[in-house]
């Protein structure tokens, strides 16, 4: 629940439990310490120094109990928040102790750096506490998720100690990219490669997101492999079946190229295993991968970058990305002169929706979905989405919760691409007769515009 | 909807499957295997037709299948989908397919003739509870499907399985086999071996000779959703 959003019914689930008065329970008194953090994070001003002295209380039982140096470092940043400077220093100072006499050497050995840098802040350290930071990275240098925790953390104390917080920027994991465009770019065109592969380069993408066909998915794919990128390919259907359909076609070495990207990528999602590939499927994983990249650059801290391949002057109208309001990087390319291949068949790409007391309805645009869950201001709503005649929506309904609505994963990645749900957090799976399907809960947002 | 990565069929993992499925030692597993055999299928590949006689157990070791039916009026619907660690086919006696079957990507099956498990089972007490557990939890499974209740993700049951596997040091001696661990958490080698190394990236595992440790429990805990 907390994870979800839920502050208040996460206080109350845990209240009720009997966990409120656990004074000898660690992991209790460190969930506790954290969720009146979350609580006073949303308090009004009034009331918020006392939440966060009462989190800093939970989280210093927590160290009577358990390992010492995590809690006590949330402890004194809540004695920050608390306006309890004299506190603050106590704490951090006790802190460095445990750190640096090897008492404690924090939960992962980055943890253990960062957490001593953490320590230098409080203390208002900060040449010492920049240098502490870059050698914790250094530790560690790829987890991004614990650099996101430290930079969000670093990010409040510096705005409570006034002091600007740019320095931050070079710890910062580097951008997730989605990249799509045309097929029809000739193998040969060293031109296109040439400005694909430099506007990679100006990305500096650590994650690209996207399909593989011939064409730009292909030579933009290369390109953020060549600097480095994690590659995670989202396919539409299965890939015998993606490489018949958008890859032979264009003959020369495409289908080479296709085979030693697959071999090179971080991971493959199909969409659709048993589909053969359509537009309404290749639209659907378009979505899918626009999510994805948006949701690791939030998990990171990090940016989301499109990167678009298409011919000049081709409006971006359609595109998602273009009217979420995030940045857009357009390559312009031109069409290979024989370029003729045979069109997708359509297929039919549509968004379900559930509302508590109302029957299935269905809509060809996930604008329209959207707004019919708003227009209604119901307790529950849940969406999917699907190129099949395969619906599961009315099983996701029960789930959804907290003001949030219930989404199979893809129409979650869809809302987050569309700029139409604010936040995605996944709650679990769920068993269907044709396959597990991952569940989550999104914050819908109106539409834009 | 988002299936993960079918490739690399190797039968090489195939004695660390069958002990992880069947949670039995080393020789029982060998005993198992050797009236076992692995067979791949690709995509759409058919396994079987509906009416065909049905000797055999089916374990799915890596890929999926689905069973399939075809109406009276030649509508074609998917009656179920098999996933790693689940299995079809006959037991305990020989009978006749009720549908057909066919792979869902690349597909490794581990096959064997029911009669043959039955007279084993007669004699192993060991095997005979790691095939009540397994029909038990595909039970369970079933049960999910039917009430629509939420579980832990892929991800969340391995990282809950390498928890379990952990000593009170929070080590994993000997290293487990991803193959074998993924199948018996109804997941792929490809998703475990993401999560994997996740944790490795993160520091909250570290991988010794031969061990895994868990250098955080608690870290590991808060990434089972």
């Amino acid at each position: 629940m907390a994870r979800a959003g839920a502050t208040l019914r996460a206080w109350d689930a845990f209240e009720a439990s009997g966990f409120a008065n656990a004074d000898q329970d660690y992991r209790a008194l460190t969930l506790k310490g954290r969720l009146l953090k979350d609580r006073a994070s949303q308090a009004p001003a009034d009331s918020k120094s006392a939440l966060f002295a009462a989190a800093g209380r939970a989280y210093e039982q927590a160290a009577e109990v358990g390992t010492a140096s995590y809690p006590l470092i949330n402890a004194a940043a809540m004695a920050l928040q608390a306006g309890e400077r004299l506190k603050t220093v106590h704490l951090a100072n006790r802190v460095l102790d445990l750190i640096e006499s090897g008492a404690e050497k924090g939960e992962t050995p980055y943890w253990g750096e960062a957490t001593r840098a953490e320590a230098l802040l409080l203390l208002g350290r900060i040449e010492d506490a920049k240098r502490s930071l870059a050698a914790a990275v250094a530790l560690a240098p790829k987890a991004w998720e614990d650099h996101a925790a430290t930079l969000r953390q670093f990010s409040l104390i510096l705005a409570v100690l006034g002091q600007e917080e740019g320095w931050l920027d070079r710890f910062r994991p580097p951008p997730a990219m989605h990249y799509a465009g045309i097929l029809g770019i000739a193998a040969d065109d060293e031109a296109a490669e040439a400005a694909i592969a430099e506007a990679v380069k100006n990305i500096g993408p650590g994650f690209a997101y996207g399909a593989i066909a011939a064409g730009a998915d292909i030579i933009a794919a290369e390109a953020a492999l060549a600097v480095g990128a994690e590659l995670h390919i989202i396919l539409p259907s299965d890939p015998q079946d993606f490489r018949q359909s958008s890859v032979d076609p264009l003959g020369s070495d495409w289908g080479v190229r296709f085979d030693a990207l697959l071999d090179a990528a971080d991971s493959l999602s199909i969409c659709n295993p048993a589909e053969q590939t359509t537009s309404a499927g290749v639209a659907l994983a378009e979505l899918h991968a626009m999510g994805l990249a948006i949701e690791k650059a939030s998990q990171l801290q990090a940016r989301a970058i499109a990167l678009r391949i298409e011919p000049a002057g081709r409006p971006a109208i359609g595109d998602p990305w273009f009217h979420s309001g995030r940045p857009m990087r357009q390559v312009a390319v031109e069409v290979a002169p024989d370029f003729d291949v045979e069109r997708l068949a359509a297929g039919r790409l549509v968004f379900d929706i559930v509302l508590d007391g109302s029957e299935l309805a269905s809509f060809d645009t996930l604008g329209d979905a959207v707004a019919a869950i708003l227009s209604a201001a119901g307790e529950r709503a849940a969406i999917g989405c699907r190129i099949t005649d395969s619906f599961h929506v009315q099983a996701l309904l029960p789930h959804s919760a907290h003001g949030m609505v219930a989404a199979s994963r893809t129409a979650a990645l869809a809302l987050l691409a569309s700029g139409f749900a604010s936040r995605i957090e996944t709650i679990g799976e769920m068993a269907f007769p044709d396959g597990p399907i991952e569940i989550c809960l999104a914050a819908l947002v109106r539409p834009p515009g | 909807m988002n299936r993960e990565r079918q490739t690399k069929m190797s039968g090489r993992d195939d004695i660390a499957i069958i002990q992880s499925c069947f949670a039995c030692n080393d020789s029982n597993a060998r005993l198992l295997a050797a009236i076992t055999t692995s067979r791949t299928f690709a995509h759409r590949e058919a396994i079987a037709h509906m009416g065909d006689p049905s000797t055999q157990l089916y374990l799915v070791a890596e890929g999926a299948v689905v069973a399939e039916l075809f109406g009276f009026d030649g509508q074609q619907s998917q009656l179920a989908r098999y996933g790693p660690g689940e299995f079809f086919g006959s037991y305990p006696e020989e009978s006749t397919f009720r549908s057909g079957f066919a792979a869902s990507g690349a597909t490794r099956l581990l096959i064997v003739p029911t009669l043959k498990l039955l007279d084993l089972l007669t004699h192993n007490g060991e095997i005979a509870r790691g095939v009540a557990n397994l029909m038990a939890r595909q039970l369970d499974l079933l049960l999910d499907r039917m009430a629509a209740r939420i579980g832990l993700s892929a991800t969340g049951r391995f990282y809950r399985a390498l928890l379990q596997l952990a000593n009170t040091d929070g080590e994993i001696r000997p290293a487990p086999v991803l193959a074998a661990l993924a199948v018996s958490v109804h997941t792929t080698r490809e998703t475990a071996s993401r999560a994997l190394a996740v944790l490795v990236r993160r520091g909250i595992v570290e991988r010794q000779d031969d061990a895994l440790r868990i250098v955080s429990r608690r870290m590991l805990e808060e990434l089972i959703v």
